[in-house]
Protein backbone atom coordinates (compact mmCIF):
# COMPACT_ATOMS: atom_id res chain seq x y z
CA UNK A 1 0.00 0.00 0.00
CA UNK A 2 1.17 3.75 -0.56
CA UNK A 3 0.61 6.13 2.04
CA UNK A 4 1.79 9.72 1.82
CA UNK A 5 3.67 10.47 5.14
CA UNK A 6 3.55 14.55 5.37
CA UNK A 7 5.17 16.72 7.68
CA UNK A 8 4.15 19.73 9.62
CA UNK A 9 6.65 22.16 10.96
CA UNK A 10 5.97 25.48 12.99
CA UNK A 11 7.51 29.39 12.21
CA UNK A 12 10.09 28.32 14.82
CA UNK A 13 11.34 24.79 13.00
CA UNK A 14 11.14 26.74 9.18
CA UNK A 15 13.47 28.87 10.70
CA UNK A 16 15.63 26.70 12.19
CA UNK A 17 16.68 25.84 7.85
CA UNK A 18 18.62 29.20 8.09
CA UNK A 19 19.91 29.24 11.67
CA UNK A 20 23.73 29.62 11.43
CA UNK A 21 23.89 27.75 14.82
CA UNK A 22 21.18 25.36 14.28
CA UNK A 23 21.06 24.56 10.57
CA UNK A 24 23.88 22.30 10.34
CA UNK A 25 21.70 19.70 13.08
CA UNK A 26 19.04 20.35 11.49
CA UNK A 27 19.82 19.18 7.65
CA UNK A 28 21.87 16.29 9.09
CA UNK A 29 19.09 14.77 10.47
CA UNK A 30 16.49 15.69 7.22
CA UNK A 31 19.24 14.16 5.19
CA UNK A 32 19.80 11.20 7.27
CA UNK A 33 16.35 10.02 7.27
CA UNK A 34 15.39 10.40 3.96
CA UNK A 35 18.90 8.59 2.49
CA UNK A 36 17.95 5.62 4.46
CA UNK A 37 14.10 6.17 3.32
CA UNK A 38 15.75 5.80 -0.41
CA UNK A 39 18.21 3.48 0.23
CA UNK A 40 15.31 1.16 1.89
CA UNK A 41 13.46 1.11 -1.56
CA UNK A 42 10.07 1.59 -0.19
CA UNK A 43 10.43 5.52 -1.68
CA UNK A 44 7.73 6.54 -4.58
CA UNK A 45 7.82 10.15 -4.39
CA UNK A 46 8.89 13.22 -2.01
CA UNK A 47 9.94 16.51 -1.54
CA UNK A 48 10.83 19.05 0.75
CA UNK A 49 8.59 22.11 0.74
CA UNK A 50 9.99 25.60 1.16
CA UNK A 51 8.88 27.94 3.85
CA UNK A 52 5.21 28.94 3.97
CA UNK A 53 5.20 32.49 2.96
CA UNK A 54 6.45 31.40 -0.46
CA UNK A 55 3.29 30.44 -1.27
CA UNK A 56 0.79 31.22 -3.50
CA UNK A 57 -2.92 30.71 -3.49
CA UNK A 58 -5.64 30.47 -6.10
CA UNK A 59 -8.80 30.03 -6.26
CA UNK A 60 -11.74 30.47 -9.20
CA UNK A 61 -14.44 32.60 -7.84
CA UNK A 62 -17.74 33.17 -10.57
CA UNK A 63 -15.22 32.56 -13.49
CA UNK A 64 -12.44 34.62 -12.14
CA UNK A 65 -8.96 34.41 -10.75
CA UNK A 66 -7.89 34.95 -7.50
CA UNK A 67 -4.29 34.89 -6.44
CA UNK A 68 -3.36 35.40 -3.01
CA UNK A 69 0.01 35.64 -1.37
CA UNK A 70 0.42 32.84 1.50
CA UNK A 71 -1.03 29.47 2.30
CA UNK A 72 -4.43 28.54 1.56
CA UNK A 73 -4.94 28.59 5.90
CA UNK A 74 -2.84 30.06 8.57
CA UNK A 75 -2.27 27.44 11.12
CA UNK A 76 0.15 26.42 13.64
CA UNK A 77 2.03 23.33 11.65
CA UNK A 78 2.53 24.05 8.08
CA UNK A 79 3.34 21.76 5.76
CA UNK A 80 7.20 21.23 5.19
CA UNK A 81 7.19 18.34 3.17
CA UNK A 82 6.24 14.86 2.13
CA UNK A 83 7.02 11.36 1.04
CA UNK A 84 5.18 8.68 -0.46
CA UNK A 85 6.32 5.36 0.35
CA UNK A 86 5.15 1.46 -0.78
CA UNK A 87 4.85 -0.54 2.53
CA UNK A 88 2.59 -3.39 3.38
CA UNK A 89 0.57 -2.11 6.09
CA UNK A 90 -0.30 0.99 8.58
CA UNK A 91 2.45 -0.34 11.10
CA UNK A 92 4.92 -0.33 9.03
CA UNK A 93 4.19 3.22 7.71
CA UNK A 94 4.17 4.38 11.36
CA UNK A 95 7.24 2.47 11.57
CA UNK A 96 8.92 5.18 8.83
CA UNK A 97 6.87 8.12 10.49
CA UNK A 98 8.32 7.83 13.54
CA UNK A 99 11.75 7.46 12.34
CA UNK A 100 11.66 11.45 10.37
CA UNK A 101 12.78 14.53 12.48
CA UNK A 102 9.75 15.99 12.40
CA UNK A 103 7.86 13.01 14.46
CA UNK A 104 10.23 14.87 17.35
CA UNK A 105 9.65 18.25 17.46
CA UNK A 106 6.41 18.23 15.51
CA UNK A 107 4.25 16.41 13.92
CA UNK A 108 3.77 13.72 10.97
CA UNK A 109 0.26 12.69 9.27
CA UNK A 110 0.17 9.30 7.67
CA UNK A 111 -2.49 8.61 5.03
CA UNK A 112 -3.00 5.53 2.58
CA UNK A 113 -3.08 7.51 -1.14
CA UNK A 114 -6.36 6.54 -3.02
CA UNK A 115 -5.45 3.37 -5.30
CA UNK A 116 -6.86 2.65 -8.58
CA UNK A 117 -8.64 0.47 -7.35
CA UNK A 118 -10.30 1.91 -4.41
CA UNK A 119 -11.25 4.33 -7.28
CA UNK A 120 -12.82 2.23 -9.03
CA UNK A 121 -14.58 1.13 -5.37
CA UNK A 122 -16.18 4.14 -5.07
CA UNK A 123 -17.24 4.88 -8.43
CA UNK A 124 -19.27 1.33 -8.38
CA UNK A 125 -20.76 2.25 -4.65
CA UNK A 126 -21.95 5.66 -6.43
CA UNK A 127 -23.26 3.72 -9.20
CA UNK A 128 -25.83 1.70 -6.71
CA UNK A 129 -29.19 2.60 -6.34
CA UNK B 1 -14.06 -80.10 27.09
CA UNK B 2 -12.16 -83.32 28.47
CA UNK B 3 -10.53 -86.57 27.17
CA UNK B 4 -9.56 -88.09 23.44
CA UNK B 5 -12.67 -86.60 20.98
CA UNK B 6 -14.30 -89.36 19.46
CA UNK B 7 -12.33 -88.18 15.90
CA UNK B 8 -9.42 -86.78 16.70
CA UNK B 9 -8.52 -86.17 12.85
CA UNK B 10 -12.06 -84.58 12.35
CA UNK B 11 -11.79 -82.35 15.58
CA UNK B 12 -8.00 -81.07 14.35
CA UNK B 13 -9.71 -80.19 11.12
CA UNK B 14 -12.93 -78.95 12.29
CA UNK B 15 -10.74 -76.31 15.08
CA UNK B 16 -8.01 -75.85 12.58
CA UNK B 17 -11.14 -74.47 9.86
CA UNK B 18 -12.68 -72.14 12.41
CA UNK B 19 -9.09 -70.81 13.63
CA UNK B 20 -8.87 -69.89 10.26
CA UNK B 21 -11.73 -68.50 9.96
CA UNK B 22 -11.32 -66.39 13.61
CA UNK B 23 -7.97 -65.06 12.47
CA UNK B 24 -9.59 -63.59 8.85
CA UNK B 25 -12.27 -62.09 10.26
CA UNK B 26 -9.65 -60.89 12.76
CA UNK B 27 -7.30 -59.18 10.02
CA UNK B 28 -10.87 -58.12 8.33
CA UNK B 29 -11.85 -55.93 11.06
CA UNK B 30 -8.34 -54.48 11.44
CA UNK B 31 -8.23 -53.31 7.72
CA UNK B 32 -11.75 -51.90 7.80
CA UNK B 33 -11.51 -50.39 11.42
CA UNK B 34 -8.11 -48.80 10.36
CA UNK B 35 -9.82 -46.31 8.17
CA UNK B 36 -12.44 -45.13 10.99
CA UNK B 37 -9.31 -44.96 13.15
CA UNK B 38 -7.62 -43.10 11.42
CA UNK B 39 -9.63 -40.84 10.47
CA UNK B 40 -10.53 -40.60 14.09
CA UNK B 41 -7.15 -39.72 14.51
CA UNK B 42 -7.37 -37.01 11.91
CA UNK B 43 -10.25 -35.13 13.56
CA UNK B 44 -9.03 -35.37 16.46
CA UNK B 45 -5.69 -33.71 15.47
CA UNK B 46 -7.67 -30.97 13.63
CA UNK B 47 -9.48 -30.30 17.09
CA UNK B 48 -6.32 -30.22 18.78
CA UNK B 49 -4.57 -27.59 16.33
CA UNK B 50 -7.59 -25.69 16.43
CA UNK B 51 -7.36 -25.36 20.00
CA UNK B 52 -4.28 -23.80 19.47
CA UNK B 53 -4.64 -21.66 15.94
CA UNK B 54 -7.90 -20.23 17.74
CA UNK B 55 -7.18 -18.10 20.38
CA UNK B 56 -3.84 -17.36 18.03
CA UNK B 57 -6.24 -15.43 15.39
CA UNK B 58 -8.80 -14.19 18.14
CA UNK B 59 -5.73 -11.98 20.07
CA UNK B 60 -4.61 -11.01 16.51
CA UNK B 61 -8.50 -9.49 15.75
CA UNK B 62 -8.26 -8.40 19.73
CA UNK B 63 -5.24 -6.49 18.68
CA UNK B 64 -6.71 -5.09 15.94
CA UNK B 65 -9.22 -3.68 17.73
CA UNK B 66 -7.26 -1.88 20.13
CA UNK B 67 -4.76 -0.17 17.24
CA UNK B 68 -3.88 3.03 18.40
CA UNK B 69 -5.06 3.98 15.07
CA UNK B 70 -8.91 3.56 15.95
CA UNK B 71 -11.00 6.29 17.22
CA UNK B 72 -10.35 5.10 21.22
CA UNK B 73 -14.56 5.18 21.91
CA UNK B 74 -14.83 2.39 19.04
CA UNK B 75 -12.30 0.54 20.33
CA UNK B 76 -14.42 -1.97 23.09
CA UNK B 77 -17.50 -1.81 21.40
CA UNK B 78 -15.02 -2.99 17.63
CA UNK B 79 -14.18 -5.95 19.90
CA UNK B 80 -17.21 -6.74 21.21
CA UNK B 81 -18.65 -7.43 17.99
CA UNK B 82 -16.34 -9.12 15.99
CA UNK B 83 -14.41 -11.22 19.21
CA UNK B 84 -17.50 -11.91 20.77
CA UNK B 85 -20.07 -11.00 18.62
CA UNK B 86 -22.53 -9.08 20.41
CA UNK B 87 -24.80 -7.34 18.11
CA UNK B 88 -24.81 -3.33 17.93
CA UNK B 89 -28.15 -2.97 19.72
CA UNK B 90 -27.01 -4.58 22.87
CA UNK B 91 -23.29 -2.88 22.21
CA UNK B 92 -24.99 0.53 22.57
CA UNK B 93 -27.44 -0.19 25.03
CA UNK B 94 -24.17 -0.96 27.35
CA UNK B 95 -21.98 2.22 25.80
CA UNK B 96 -25.88 4.37 26.84
CA UNK B 97 -26.01 5.51 23.07
CA UNK B 98 -28.05 4.72 20.08
CA UNK B 99 -27.97 1.60 17.95
CA UNK B 100 -27.95 3.64 15.09
CA UNK B 101 -25.32 5.91 16.94
CA UNK B 102 -23.46 2.57 17.54
CA UNK B 103 -23.54 0.66 14.21
CA UNK B 104 -22.28 4.06 12.70
CA UNK B 105 -18.78 3.97 15.18
CA UNK B 106 -18.27 -0.10 14.19
CA UNK B 107 -19.14 1.11 10.36
CA UNK B 108 -16.34 4.15 11.00
CA UNK B 109 -13.83 1.93 12.65
CA UNK B 110 -13.81 -1.18 10.37
CA UNK B 111 -13.88 1.50 7.47
CA UNK B 112 -10.70 2.81 8.58
CA UNK B 113 -9.33 -0.40 9.07
CA UNK B 114 -9.87 -1.52 5.70
CA UNK B 115 -8.64 1.66 4.46
CA UNK B 116 -5.35 2.72 6.55
CA UNK B 117 -4.34 -0.84 5.71
CA UNK B 118 -4.06 -1.44 9.56
CA UNK B 119 -2.31 -5.44 9.78
CA UNK B 120 -4.18 -8.23 11.34
CA UNK B 121 -1.38 -9.20 13.73
CA UNK B 122 -0.23 -9.32 17.39
CA UNK B 123 2.29 -6.18 17.61
CA UNK B 124 5.81 -5.75 18.97
CA UNK B 125 6.61 -6.97 22.61
CA UNK B 126 7.57 -2.90 23.48
CA UNK B 127 3.54 -2.02 22.42
CA UNK B 128 1.67 -3.91 24.18
CA UNK B 129 1.88 -2.11 27.40
CA UNK B 130 -0.19 0.57 25.49
CA UNK B 131 -2.50 -1.57 23.62
CA UNK B 132 -3.39 -4.71 26.21
CA UNK B 133 -4.96 -1.59 28.19
CA UNK B 134 -7.57 -1.69 25.06
CA UNK B 135 -8.47 -4.69 25.34
CA UNK B 136 -9.13 -5.56 29.05
CA UNK B 137 -11.05 -2.49 28.63
CA UNK B 138 -13.24 -4.67 26.26
CA UNK B 139 -13.12 -7.60 27.50
CA UNK B 140 -14.32 -5.66 30.85
CA UNK B 141 -17.04 -4.34 29.25
CA UNK B 142 -18.21 -7.24 27.61
CA UNK B 143 -18.15 -9.22 31.54
CA UNK B 144 -20.46 -6.35 32.48
CA UNK B 145 -23.30 -7.09 29.30
CA UNK B 146 -23.58 -10.86 30.94
CA UNK B 147 -21.48 -12.42 28.93
CA UNK B 148 -19.14 -13.92 31.95
CA UNK B 149 -18.25 -17.20 29.95
CA UNK B 150 -16.90 -15.86 27.42
CA UNK B 151 -15.42 -13.23 28.65
CA UNK B 152 -13.53 -15.22 31.31
CA UNK B 153 -12.51 -17.64 28.49
CA UNK B 154 -10.58 -15.12 26.56
CA UNK B 155 -9.19 -13.27 30.08
CA UNK B 156 -7.74 -16.93 30.61
CA UNK B 157 -6.67 -17.49 27.00
CA UNK B 158 -4.94 -13.42 27.37
CA UNK B 159 -3.25 -14.94 30.76
CA UNK B 160 -2.23 -17.88 29.70
CA UNK B 161 -0.56 -16.31 26.25
CA UNK B 162 0.92 -13.00 28.33
CA UNK B 163 1.48 -14.74 31.81
CA UNK B 164 3.89 -11.51 32.42
CA UNK B 165 1.64 -9.44 32.16
CA UNK B 166 0.38 -7.62 35.77
CA UNK B 167 -2.81 -5.87 34.15
CA UNK B 168 -4.18 -9.43 32.59
CA UNK B 169 -3.58 -11.38 35.13
CA UNK B 170 -5.06 -9.01 37.58
CA UNK B 171 -8.38 -8.51 34.92
CA UNK B 172 -8.58 -12.59 35.52
CA UNK B 173 -8.52 -11.99 39.19
CA UNK B 174 -11.27 -9.42 39.60
CA UNK B 175 -13.29 -11.40 36.97
CA UNK B 176 -13.03 -14.54 39.30
CA UNK B 177 -13.78 -13.05 41.77
CA UNK B 178 -16.98 -11.06 40.70
CA UNK B 179 -18.32 -14.19 39.33
CA UNK B 180 -17.42 -16.47 42.37
CA UNK B 181 -19.50 -13.53 44.32
CA UNK B 182 -22.61 -13.98 41.69
CA UNK B 183 -23.09 -17.48 42.07
CA UNK B 184 -22.83 -16.85 45.92
CA UNK B 185 -19.83 -19.21 46.94
CA UNK B 186 -18.77 -15.71 48.43
CA UNK B 187 -20.41 -13.82 50.83
CA UNK B 188 -20.91 -10.48 48.88
CA UNK B 189 -20.73 -8.20 51.77
CA UNK B 190 -18.36 -7.59 54.77
CA UNK B 191 -15.54 -9.33 52.42
CA UNK B 192 -12.11 -8.23 52.22
CA UNK B 193 -10.79 -7.31 48.11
Amino acid sequence: MEYMLSFTESVTDFALREDPENSPAYWAAWGAYAGSVAQSGVMVSGAGLQPPSTATTLRIRDGKREVQDGPYAEAKEMLAGFFVIDVPDLDAALEWAARCPAAIYASVEVRPTLTPRQRMLYQTLLSRP
Amino acid sequence: MEGVPAKPEAWLLTTARRKRVDGQRRNRTRTESMDALSHAMETARLVIDAGHNFPKERLKLLFVCAHPAIDPAARAPLMMQTVLGIDAEKIASVFLTSPAAMSQRLVRAKVKIRDAGIPFSVPGRDEWPQRIGFVNDAIYAAFTTGLADESLWLARVLAHLLPDEPETLGLLALLLHIQAAMSHELPLENTWL
